[in-house]
């Protein structure tokens, strides 16, 4: 399927059930920051009372939820005004199908276009290849390598910094 | 000031009591240079956070004569299971204290309470890449550069780099 092939729309407190199900995934988890076992509930609460200033998108294919992003601003930051960071994740079933595509040029548009995001920036395993090959595609950098960032599968992992500045930022 | 004397720090917790002084602090132009914070803060603010420190926060005062000259804080990750064994660690010295030793004894209380009694084995901050005093500081206790994160905040009219950096604990 196309990115185009995909409905993108606000994730709302209804969707839970289905964001539930896409960390159920052992490779969403894998990808994430996430554990096994979600608590339905956890995200039936983070759902209905997200954060300040996070716009939250779906992936939808027919009327099924297959993916999800997150855009987190600094509302409490300043001088951080021009800076959002982004989370992702796409259902195991669905992965290598252009959902994250979608997401992200959904994301892009709104984050840049409306919210006045100058800077995007984002964390990803360094091993997680279709990913990073993803924020490439849609200009992302790396910025930095992160050593044992997080503990996945029982050992300390590695991430990437990575960042897409809006061109008028560019240097 | 000479150096020919070792100035000695007294380190404690911050308590909500000590806002005024934290707030002193925080307002120096070199400071605000140094940092994420604004001109002119609001002593309200500042009675709030330290009134209810987020979860996980540890914030450390370094003080002569029983006047705080510099803070520190050290931000765990108790609501993120799989970012346990990391912090961000936060610090700033008062204008007319810097370049007398004051961070010296922050970091070095910091690095105690954070390797050998809140068992955390990585240490994260990011750094204007221009202020260099505190770069060499936190290179003297072990954290390298683990990359340049472009125009990541506003400082005085225009966008800054800041270097992500990081402490591994020797194992």
């Amino acid at each position: 399927m196309a990115a185009t092939d995909f409905k993108i729309r606000r994730l709302e407190p209804q969707d839970y059930e289905a964001v539930y199900q896409i960390f159920c995934g052992p490779r969403a988890v894998w990808g994430t920051l996430q554990v096994p076992y979600p608590s339905a509930e956890g995200w039936r609460k983070r759902l209905a009372e997200p954060p300040e200033g996070s716009y939250m998108l779906a992936a939808l294919a027919g009327d099924e939820l297959v993916g999800q992003l997150g855009i987190e601003t600094s509302p409490r930051g300043p001088r951080r005004r021009h800076a959002a960071r982004l989370g992702m994740a796409v259902r195991d079933d669905w992965q290598g199908k252009g959902v994250g595509s979608a997401l992200m040029q959904a994301a892009i548009d709104m984050a840049e276009q409306w919210l006045n995001v100058a800077r995007l920036e984002l964390e990803v395993y360094t091993d997680n290849e279709s990913a990073v090959h993803l924020y490439k595609k849609f200009g992302f950098v790396v910025e930095a390598t992160l050593v044992a960032y997080a503990f996945r599968a029982g050992r300390y992992v590695d991430t990437y910094a990575m960042a897409r500045l809006r061109s008028d930022l560019v240097r | 000031m000479t150096n020919t004397e070792p100035i000695d720090y007294a380190i404690r917790r911050a308590e909500p009591a000590d806002y005024q002084a934290v707030m002193r602090v925080m307002e120096g132009p070199k400071a605000i240079w140094g940092t994420l914070q604004l001109p002119y803060p609001s002593a309200e603010m500042w009675r709030k956070r330290l009134a209810e420190p987020l979860d996980g926060y540890y914030g450390l005062l370094a003080c002569v004569a029983g006047e705080v000259v510099g803070e520190l804080g050290l931000l765990t990750n108790p609501a993120r299971p799989r970012r346990r064994h990391a912090a961000t660690l936060f610090m700033c010295v008062r204008d007319d204290w810097q370049g007398k030793g004051a961070g010296t004894a922050l970091m070095q209380a910091a690095c105690d309470l954070a390797d050998r009694w809140l068992n955390l084995t990585r240490l994260e901050l990011e750094v204007f890449t221009d202020n260099e005093p505190a770069v060499r500081l936190y290179k003297k206790f072990g954290f390298a550069v683990e990359g340049t994160l472009s125009c990541y905040a506003y400082r005085a009219g225009r966008y800054a780099d800041v270097y992500a950096m990081a402490r591994l604990r020797k194992e």
